[in-house]
């Protein structure tokens, strides 16, 4: 069955401000829907530059500049009159350390759902507990749900804010290094967890930590210095990589 | 663990391809003993599947290994499955070396009512088919079975090229006819031998121990 393309990057290009240097430079390829897309390099490869482009978070700094299209089901999320609330409401992100607003649990994941003006209390709490089932915390904090969510470990808290992300139903989410910060069991809960939403969410991961992307993603992009080297199925870039500096990093010898 | 729904979907495949491979072997050796060449079209229609399942397999097990850095069980079970895949690829070009020999045997008039040819080969798809049953469990008590079975080929495999030595010496006219048959039988005790293999392909992957070249308690 061919894949679809949720979103498709066209000859982008970004400056951060104050830079005449691009850190992206002329990145062409397809996210699929449903499916996982890591995002691999050494430090300073662009990854994670270029995830932040999926949200336009860049857009949060004076100065810098984006040049060329992502289209998101066909249309350019980078366009001038691209609303962005509606961008990053289809677009979740999840970032390197957990971040859990200083509230209750029940409060953390309801935030964007009362931000959207649902105010109806049976509706706020069945997407609550919906949202927790498939952030795989829900039997871990059902009973304790008007607790601090401060107070969960840094594993739950991680999927804390996975939940809050899947409670205003997104059709992307873009994961920033989410396990970084985390002890192997809770990461590989949160790996597990990644494979199980891209049932229903098209996912880009950033990692450092390239088995985690060879365990957890569908296709591969490998990016150096601000460039797309290579992008395939995972299947194939980490066993058969076309490119020699895909199969030099994949095999250890930089980065 | 992410790993296990590639080893499920692998061990699947396998499952798969034994199936083909049974098939394959059975319908070579029934052309012969029943002197009857429809049995061999299948043969040749399987021969291309069992070819390209190898290829599929191996890229998938590989691809696996490469992915998920196994350790331990999951890391023997997946090299055993390499070599697993690659056996029974084999077992599909000993039944095409049987079919090609059927060919040129069923040209002929039978030579005589076969007894021990039938009796060689159910043996032998027994033993495939019980080390495959021990692979789909990890049954090592019948994968020890399976094993302790390949010297009853062996003994009639003897017996055969015996009895058809007196045919041949007898009558110089059934040499050609003689030499495809000890052909088939030989190809058959190979299948036997590689039933053996898979056996302790699947002990290693259940207990780590190599029985390879080892007389079994």
């Amino acid at each position: 069955m061919p894949e679809k393309e949720k979103i498709k990057v066209i000859d982008l290009y970004f400056w951060y401000a104050g830079s005449d240097k691009p850190a992206l430079k002329g990145i062409n390829m397809p996210v699929y829907e449903n499916k996982v897309t890591a995002l691999i390099g050494p430090s300073g490869c662009g990854k994670t530059t270029l995830l932040r482009c999926f949200n336009r978070m860049h857009d949060l700094y004076p100065g810098n500049r984006y040049k060329g299209k992502i289209l998101l089901d066909g249309e350019n999320i980078l366009s001038e009159d691209y609303d962005l609330i509606k961008l990053r409401t289809k677009v979740g992100m999840v970032f390197q350390k957990p971040t859990p607003f200083p509230m209750s649990i029940f409060d953390n994941v309801a935030y964007g759902l009362k931000l959207r003006g649902i105010k109806d209390k049976s509706e706020l709490e069945g997407r609550v507990e919906k949202a927790l089932k498939q952030a795989a915390l829900w039997d871990e904090v059902k009973d304790r749900l008007d607790q601090p969510a401060t107070g969960l470990s840094g594993g739950q808290q991680q999927r804390l804010v996975i939940a809050r992300a899947l409670a205003v139903e997104p059709e992307v989410l873009l994961f920033d290094e989410p396990t970084s910060a985390l002890d192997p069991i809770s990461t590989s809960k949160i790996e597990e967890l990644v494979v199980e939403l891209r049932k229903k969410v098209t996912i880009i991961i950033v990692t450092h930590n390239m088995q985690q992307a060879a365990r957890v993603s569908d296709y591969t992009a490998f990016m150096y210095l601000g460039e797309l080297i290579e992008f395939d199925k995972t299947d194939i870039i980490f066993t058969s990589p076309s490119k020699k500096l895909t199969e030099d990093y994949i095999s250890g010898k930089f980065g | 663990m992410l790993i296990k729904p590639r080893l499920e979907e692998i061990r699947d495949r396998l499952m798969k391809m034994a199936e083909i491979a049974d098939t394959m072997l059975e319908n070579a050796v029934k052309a012969i003993i029943e002197h009857d060449k429809t049995y061999l079209k299948i043969v040749d229609e399987l021969e291309e599947e069992v070819d390209r399942m190898e290829i599929e397999n191996e890229t998938l097990i590989i691809s696996t290994i490469a992915r998920y850095q196994p350790e331990a069980k999951y890391l023997r079970i997946l090299v055993m499955d390499l070599f697993v895949n690659r056996d029974l690829e084999r077992i599909g070009d000993h039944a095409e070396n049987i079919k090609e020999q059927a060919e040129r045997i069923i040209e002929k008039p039978k030579l005589k009512e076969y007894i021990d040819l039938p009796k060689m080969t159910e043996i032998t798809l027994d033993m495939v088919r019980d080390a495959v049953k021990s692979l789909e469990t990890l049954d090592t008590e019948l994968a020890r079975d399976v094993i302790q079975r390949d010297d009853e080929v062996d003994e009639l495999n003897e017996k055969i090229i015996k009895d058809l030595y007196k045919y041949m010496v007898e009558d110089p006219e059934k040499i050609k006819i003689g030499i495809r048959l000890i052909t088939v039988a030989s190809n058959i005790e190979r299948v036997a031998d590689i039933a053996t293999n898979l056996a302790e392909e699947v002990i290693y992957m259940k207990e780590g121990k190599m029985l390879r070249h080892q007389e079994i308690d």
